[in-house]
């Protein structure tokens, strides 16, 4: 999680982004694009579709900045295009919602922070290609540790309950595909 | 959030290793977001408007100083203002034609601030020329339509632009509390 200094700072930038500030755009770019396209990347197979992706996103957040009233929510509004334009891009959002609505999941109140951490990000990060994509979508958002359960929810337009729950099952899945990789 | 695994996120986004070529082309894009790179063609159109504005200025001084004394003072300053928005144009045409890139955040805007701004101070002209007759009236009428609409324009860019200038202040300070309390917690 970014400290408070450099959460503020990046509220900041979106200020000024909205002023029109073009260094203020520069440095949100920089900012943001390792963590978008570490995201976006986990969501399609190609990645010239995903660097495609990154740029509609970038494309639509600017055209739409001002209407971010409050700058703590640019996090989440952020990851919500990149997500959209993604799924608008490649035209997986059937396959993403078949996905996940055959997922075994339940509202019961599951907290994933109360469970054990991962500490390889090496293996997690190739163990996260092996996940199912609506699995792979809300680890993904959590590792990146840029929003709460409750704005995954938002960014993924799912209640919290559920999220917490998917990502309790996709936390176990993470889990004994590590173990397999262990084994061999 | 998950606080108990700092820069976790970080170490991740380190195995992330995307294709140069095609990182270097989405960069590109990206720059091309901002910046439209012109062509010969490009650059002549901008020359061409350059030399349009240099010469409607070069007409517009002379007759204004033709018509002096024929047309009323209000006449004679709409001449002088058309002269002055021709040679801004002008200027900002020959600064996208040298450079041969337009800077599509801020040169356009600037372009249209100066037609609005051009605008509103010809309408002005025209009401406050208009002759104390039923046709006066009509024109000063008329001339209401687009002022009023450009001061609502106006008004709700200077509303929206000062409260972001308080949003920034006021994050400025956050900034800098949230800095010193960084630095005192090392400090200790």
């Amino acid at each position: 999680m970014p400290s408070d200094k450099e959460t503020v700072y990046q509220q900041l930038l979106v200020v000024r982004c909205q002023r029109g500030d073009r260094d203020a755009m520069d440095a949100l770019i920089e900012h943001w694009q390792p963590r978008l396209f570490y995201y976006v990347r986990r969501l399609v197979h190609q990645e010239a579709d995903a660097w495609d992706a990154l740029q509609k996103t970038w494309i639509r957040v600017f055209r739409s900045l001002r209407s971010v009233k409050d700058p703590k929510a640019f996090p989440c509004w952020l990851y919500t295009i990149a997500r959209n334009t993604t799924i608008d891009h490649t035209r997986t959002r059937v396959a993403l919602r078949w996905q996940s609505d055959s997922l075994i999941e339940s509202n019961d109140p599951i907290d994933a922070r109360d469970e054990p951490a991962f500490d390889d990000a090496e293996a997690v990060h190739n163990a996260l290609g092996k996940l199912s994509p609506a699995h792979r979508d809300v680890l993904t958002l959590f590792f990146l540790e840029d929003l709460t359960v409750e704005e995954i929810g938002k960014v993924v337009d799912a209640p919290e309950g559920t999220i917490k729950s998917r990502l309790h099952y996709a936390r176990r899945a993470l889990r004994s595909v590590l173990e397999e990789e262990t084994k061999r | 959030m998950n606080e108990d695994r700092p820069n976790f996120s970080e170490q991740l986004l380190q195995y992330e290793t995307p294709d140069e070529a095609l990182r270097q082309k989405y960069e590109k894009e990206i720059r091309a977001m901002f910046e439209k790179q012109l062509g010969p063609a490009g650059r002549g159109m901008w020359w061409f408007w350059a030399v349009f504005c240099a010469m409607q200025a070069i007409l517009f001084v002379v007759v204004g100083i033709w018509s002096y004394g024929m047309l009323p003072i209000w006449g004679t300053i709409g001449f002088a203002a058309s002269v002055l928005f021709a040679l801004v144009f002008g200027a900002i045409c020959v600064q996208i034609a040298v450079s041969g890139r337009l800077n599509l955040k801020t040169q356009p805007p600037a372009m249209a601030g100066l037609a609005w701004a051009f605008v509103v101070i010809m309408v002005t002209i025209y009401m406050v020329s208009a002759p104390d007759s039923i046709a006066g009236l009509r024109m000063i009428l008329c001339g209401l339509v687009f002022l009023v609409g450009a001061a609502v324009f106006l008004l709700a860019s200077r509303t929206e632009q000062a409260e972001l200038r308080t949003k920034e202040k006021l994050l400025e300070i956050e900034c800098r509390v949230a800095e010193l309390t960084e630095r005192l917690s090392q400090d200790s």
